[in-house]
């Protein structure tokens, strides 16, 4: 259903940075889940004629709309707050561009 | 100390001067005391934070009329509702040690109501897991017996409950969280349609499905701290507008001319006898007060577990990539910034996380998104229409909350799709986002299907909105019932 190399490139989008042990574990799990998931192919689906908007929720919810002001949220301190990472009111990471 | 409590009664009693909230809060603490060695329920417990807040309740005295709905009430929270400044990490190494900079609308609202938060409950890592065991800090039991699953992942709620140490805690359902805990521990547990409560504070795992909702002894109880937590909430973009839960009020109005659906399909394979036995009983209690009992379709609810797990965890893939090491929780540093990511990722997420995230992923990646993803998508549509149509003829439609009795502990964990299936009569409500109770309708021993005494729920879904009604009928359900339904642990309580 699903093969070793699929599983490294699906671990990388993720990115998950698997072990090997893991890599075998998933690429066995994820075929079994994935053969019986395979029950949605057999879904008869013409009646639903929504699918440009498939991505709407049962319910119809809309998106609701404010003015574009600035409001009040947490302060730069209470956000830094959690990371020891942090210096000058930035977070600190690794260079990204050499 | 005696016998179960009731969050109404201790309301009641704390608001009219009766009781003092130090008495009903040192009461919980005595009680957790006697418990918890046996349930291993809470990840964080706040004794002293929440003794000096009952002290301070105290002091100012009862709420102005109309308020204080749950004034001195102890309440545990799932460990992945945001409680500011207390850790909060969701079962998972990834945010050991997070501590939130605000406090999830939820929180605050029970904090307004004059409730008090003892604890965080234990739960299933970033609540993906049917048995509470995918958590990184502990194995929570099931108060009934303690080589059983308290079921998941709102299992430390469901057991905190079930064991009578609290009489409220806040669960998350997506997939049927709340529910399936409650139906092992023998506990009311409620999820409300989707967009009454709040989201804001919960930590996102498919946000299309979260929902906050109590899981109570009583169907009073999860009533009232629905009606304290519900409503609209400008921070959250799916809340639904001018909606304010109403649901305590007319809940002893019983069912009388009240139309029940029962789905063929929820009703059938795979369930064991002593659950359908106990709910057939139960529809014949429901029918004498007045229900009529009607027999409907959902035909698309076969596609139900497929279509949920690729939709929710298509979601969650994307919401949990904010665990990125940089900003909060756990960093583990890799070679350069794409190596730290997943070393972080890697360390961080235990192994169904990660196997949901790979689900995830691959269903939202080119090539697999439209047999898949869209797939799933048209399904979830389908299974909510089956519903609005079934919604036409009946008020309410009933089905068992879980397929299964128990899960011993270990007995599934190596087998996710064994574990999955144990969501198969929960997730059909979830996609159309309705409101559905589990009750507890009678022990599996009462009719002789069972040599095990555990207790059995029944779940009531109904149309977007009418939450009141499903409660009602719940209420109805837990008056009818012929057995008693106390945990062993909640009947040592009683004895104190």
């Amino acid at each position: 259903m699903i093969d070793r190399e699929e599983i490294v490139t699906i671990a990388n989008l993720a990115a998950l940075g698997l072990s090997e042990e893991e890599i075998g574990l998933y690429t066995s799990r994820l075929s079994r889940i994935l053969e019986f998931f395979e029950k949605l192919s057999t879904l008869d689906d013409k009646g639903d004629r929504r699918d440009a908007d498939h991505g709407v929720h049962p319910l119809r919810i809309e998106g609701p709309f404010r003015r574009d002001r600035v409001e009040s949220s947490l302060s730069p301190d209470a956000l830094l707050g959690n990371t020891e990472f942090a210096t000058n009111g930035f977070f600190v990471v690794r260079k990204v561009i050499e | 100390m005696n016998g179960p409590v009731s969050a109404a009664q201790i309301a009641s009693e704390c608001r009219r001067g009766a009781l003092s909230p130090v008495s009903a809060v040192r009461d919980a603490l005595r009680r957790l005391d006697r418990v918890e060695g046996r349930i291993d329920a809470l990840v964080h417990r706040y004794s002293e934070q929440a003794l000096e807040r009952a002290a301070l309740l105290a002091k100012n005295g009862p709420p102005a009329a109309g308020r204080g709905r749950l004034f001195g009430v102890p309440i545990a929270v799932k460990d992945n509702i945001c409680v500011k400044d207390v850790p909060t990490t969701c079962g998972s190494r990834m945010l050991n040690g997070y501590r939130p900079p605000y406090h999830a609308t939820v929180v605050e609202r029970i904090l307004s109501e004059g409730g008090i938060i003892v604890g965080m409950a234990n739960m299933d890592e970033f609540a993906m897991g049917s048995t509470t065991e995918t958590s990184a800090w502990k194995t929570t039991r099931n108060p009934w017996s303690p080589s059983l699953s308290p079921g998941g992942s709102s299992g430390g709620s469901a057991a905190l409950v079930g064991s009578g140490a609290l009489p409220l805690a806040l669960g998350s359902d997506t997939g049927g969280s709340i529910r399936q805990p409650a139906a092992l521990c023998g506990t009311v547990g409620f999820k409300p349609t989707y967009g009454t409560v709040s989201r804001y504070g919960l930590v996102a795992f498919g946000s299309s499905f979260d929902q906050i909702g109590p899981l109570s002894a009583t169907v009073r109880d999860g009533a009232l701290l629905f009606e304290a937590i519900g409503g609209f909430d400008r921070r959250d973009s799916t809340s639904i507008p001018d909606f304010a839960p109403d649901a305590v009020a007319g809940i002893e109005d019983g069912i009388d001319k009240i139309r029940i659906g029962v789905p063929g399909e929820l009703m059938g394979d795979g369930i064991d006898g002593a659950i359908i036995d106990a709910v057939r009983s139960s529809l014949g209690r429901i029918e004498e007060l007045g229900a009529s009992i009607v027999s409907i379709d959902l035909p698309h609810a076969e596609y139900a577990i497929p279509a949920y797990y690729v939709a929710a965890m298509s979601e969650a893939s994307s919401n949990l990539a904010r665990f990125d090491g940089v900003r909060y929780g756990l960093r583990e540093e890799g070679g350069d910034m794409a190596g730290t990511y997943e070393a972080t990722r890697n360390r961080g997420f235990g192994r169904e996380v990660k196997m949901r995230i790979m689900l995830g992923t691959f269903a939202l990646s080119a090539g697999y998104y439209d047999a898949w993803y869209a797939k799933a998508l048209r399904a979830r549509r389908l299974v909510a229409a089956d519903f609005e149509k079934a919604f036409e003829k009946v008020d309410l439609i009933v089905a068992p909350t879980s397929p299964v009795l128990s899960i011993g502990i270990g007995e599934k964990i190596d087998d996710p799709l064994a574990m999955y299936m144990c969501d198969s009569l929960t997730t059909p409500a979830s996609l159309a986002g309705l409101p559905a109770l589990s009750v507890p309708c009678a022990l599996s021993s009462s009719n002789g299907s069972s040599k095990e005494s555990l207790p059995i729920g029944l779940q009531i879904m109904g149309p977007p909105l009418e939450d009141a009604l499903v409660l009602r009928a719940g209420r109805a359900v837990e008056l009818s019932r012929l057995d008693e339904i106390v945990s062993p642990l909640a009947r040592d309580m009683e004895k104190i």
